[in-house]
């Protein structure tokens, strides 16, 4: 997750490498550098870029960051006395006589807001990018395959995404998250498989623009196995439109996992993540809840911070890749 | 055109009846039915558990089961609740009238985005251009139904240190439910909040391609020919550009019914929604699958509609 863009496209990049004459691939990476260096000349793409990966180390040295600094782990709650609300900056002495303060107060049962927060990135960041992954694992061959092919497999595969698209999708998604009770993996896997169909829209079109193109037509009279011409011709022209489609992946995979978490269909018990940190607001609207506004404000400020950054970045790297585009 | 519509909805029985066969075949693998709420007895034995689950039919192969409750289904007999024992067609008919006024206004409000949209086209540049474009990126990254809850947050903080009531307090009711006026008034901010997603959606989709019509030739013909920019805009900008909007329009159909499910839960609103979730926290399958067929058939039918619309609409297309 902090790897820096470079390194993320680099190997997209590699295939060409090897089929492509020596004068060529310089071009091409010089494309990319070109468009990275475009990238990082706009300050708030930087800014955003600097956001999201504070964010990212953060959730992911929470545990470590939140015992020392602020001695208290994300389950640990008072039952002494309940329900017990805690205003932000409340003092606290725990059972084996360390001081703690709640910076952004407790919830209901007194654990720590803050603590819990920072804890929750981790399971939303990783359903984000899992959710993301499985969407580019299926719907980007199944793009390519059905633009390139076109014929009964296109049909097939768009009768699929008809089937799929019909269907509202949170209703059927909360009945198979109420029936099988799926951990952080099954969740994702799930999610992904639902809702990859945008994304394979998009590449059936490219891979429908490209298949005519002189260089699919050279490489298929030269002989070339149509595996190889989808991977090795195709996909390296499609790699900067990914990029951008993986941003609005993992902002619409965080979303979902916030809207579902929130429902109580997500993410189960022990774990945290910022949409499940919600579920419960309905209780803090009403009564003693108004003592502690972060249990609302919290949660939904980092999904919005993070989502924020990740559109931002997507839609820097599109407008460096494709100054074209922009308008 | 007519053989365009047979098509299409010869398409959408198929598309139905696919769902309909999948749906089914995941709700019948999960664990539990009917027999869950006997579960704690001590009196129930095996043969009992079994006899209820005859009683449901459940004892038969799953193609079995699948074909009676489809052709039930047609008769628009979808069975019955194993929770309520209600048939599941009145659950549905009861939970019906809050979700379909929260979806219909908030879907009509929603297509305000579009003079929206063409007013910063025509302003491209301007402040007000500029400021719909940032609050359109910072709205697609916030959760609407989390701006939902802070201006809940905020209502009734005040509510309780003031005693002014500017949105109903969350939560059902009971002295207000047959009050018609309070009904209207509770649905205003989830509307306006469903609406949000249709501003910023529709905004962004017809400011892009008035800008487009803008530079066509067609529309320097029309300023050549002496036609004033109001005539322009009524039509030759505001036809060719809602084409691409009606097809987003029914793409984002389906989502707007899911999405209803989240507003009902935060607001209290006993629509589908809730009935959905109840009914899966009771493993009462029956309206479960009941309630799928019954989203997605609404959100079939639309798409269908949708699309002969989108044909009337453009007679560049051909079928």
């Amino acid at each position: 997750m902090t790897r820096s863009p470079s390194e993320i496209i680099e190997p997209a990049v590699a295939p060409q490498k090897k089929s492509l004459p020596d004068n060529t691939r310089r071009e091409s990476r010089g494309f990319f550098r070109i468009a990275l260096s475009r990238f990082f000349k706009r300050k708030l793409n930087v800014f955003a870029l600097v956001v999201f990966a504070l964010i990212a180390i953060v959730s992911a040295v929470a545990p470590i960051l939140t015992t020392t600094f602020i001695k208290t782990t994300p389950d640990y709650f008072r039952a002494s006395f309940s329900p017990s609300y805690a205003p932000p900056g409340t003092l606290e002495t725990l059972r084996n006589g360390t001081n703690v303060v709640h910076w952004l107060g407790t919830d209901e049962l007194g654990r720590d807001t803050l603590v819990r927060l920072l804890h929750a990135g981790g399971a939303s960041l990783s359903i984000g990018f899992l959710v993301t992954f499985i969407i580019i694992i299926v719907g980007v061959p199944i793009g390519l395959v059905s633009g390139f092919f076109g014929g009964w497999v296109d049909d097939f595969f768009n009768a699929v995404i008809q089937i799929i698209n019909n269907i509202p999708g949170l209703y059927l998604f909360i009945i198979l998250a109420g029936i099988f009770r799926p951990d952080i993996i099954f969740l994702s896997l799930i999610f992904g498989l639902l809702s990859w169909t945008p994304t394979a829209r998009q590449v059936r079109g490219l891979a429908l623009t490209m298949r005519n193109r002189e260089f699919v037509i050279a490489s298929i009279a030269v002989g070339a196995r149509y595996p190889r011409i989808l991977a090795q011709h195709l996909l390296p022209n499609i790699v900067s439109i990914l990029v951008v489609l993986i941003g609005s992946d993992v902002a619409m995979a965080m979303l979902g996992e916030a809207a579902l978490s929130f429902l109580g269909f997500g993410i189960r018990d022990p774990d945290v993540s910022w949409g499940k940190l919600l579920a419960n607001s309905s209780n803090y609207l009403t009564y003693q809840g108004n003592q502690n506004p972060f249990l609302i404000i919290g949660p939904g400020f980092m999904i919005f911070l993070t989502i924020l950054s990740v559109y931002l970045i997507a839609d820097g790297l599109r407008d460096a890749f494709d100054p074209a585009l922009k308008r | 055109m007519r053989r365009f519509i047979l098509r299409r909805a010869i398409q959408s029985v198929g598309l139905l009846l696919a769902i309909s066969a999948i749906g089914f075949t995941i709700i019948h693998l999960a664990p539990g039915g009917p027999e869950v709420k006997f579960m704690m007895d001590p009196r129930m034995t095996p043969a009992d558990i079994q006899a209820i689950r005859a009683h449901y039919g459940l004892t038969d192969p799953l193609p079995i089961q699948y074909g009676k409750w489809l052709i039930n289904a047609v008769r628009g007999d979808l069975g019955v609740s194993y929770e309520s024992l209600y048939p599941v067609t009145n659950e549905i008919i009861r939970a019906l009238p809050n979700t379909l006024l929260l979806i219909t206004t908030g879907m009509l409000l929603g297509l305000l985005g579009i003079p929206l949209g063409i007013y910063i086209a025509l302003r491209r540049g301007s402040f007000m251009d500029n400021m719909v474009r940032v609050l359109t990126v910072a709205g697609s990254s916030i959760p609407h139904w989390w701006f939902g809850l802070l201006i809940l947050l905020v209502t009734s903080n005040l509510a309780i240190s003031t005693g002014i009531k500017i949105l109903p307090l969350p939560g059902y009711n009971g002295a207000e439910a047959n009050n018609p006026l309070y009904q209207v008034w509770q649905l205003v901010l989830p509307s306006i909040l469903i609406a949000l997603a249709g501003w910023l959606t529709y905004s962004r989709i017809t400011r892009t391609q008035v800008l487009d019509i803008l530079s066509q030739d067609y529309v320097r013909t029309a300023h050549s020919k002496g036609l004033s920019q109001s005539e322009i805009n009524r039509h030759h900008i505001l036809r060719n550009a809602l084409i691409p909007i009606i097809t987003t329009f029914g793409a984002s159909l389906p989502a707007l019914i899911g999405g209803s499910i989240i507003f009902e839960q935060i607001f209290s609103l006993p629509g589908i929604g809730k009935l959905t979730i109840e009914s899966l926290t009771r493993s009462d399958f029956p309206v479960a699958i009941g309630v799928l067929m019954f989203v997605s058939t609404i959100s079939v039918v639309a798409l269908f509609m949708c699309d002969i619309l989108y044909a009337l609409v453009d007679p560049r297309v051909r079928y």
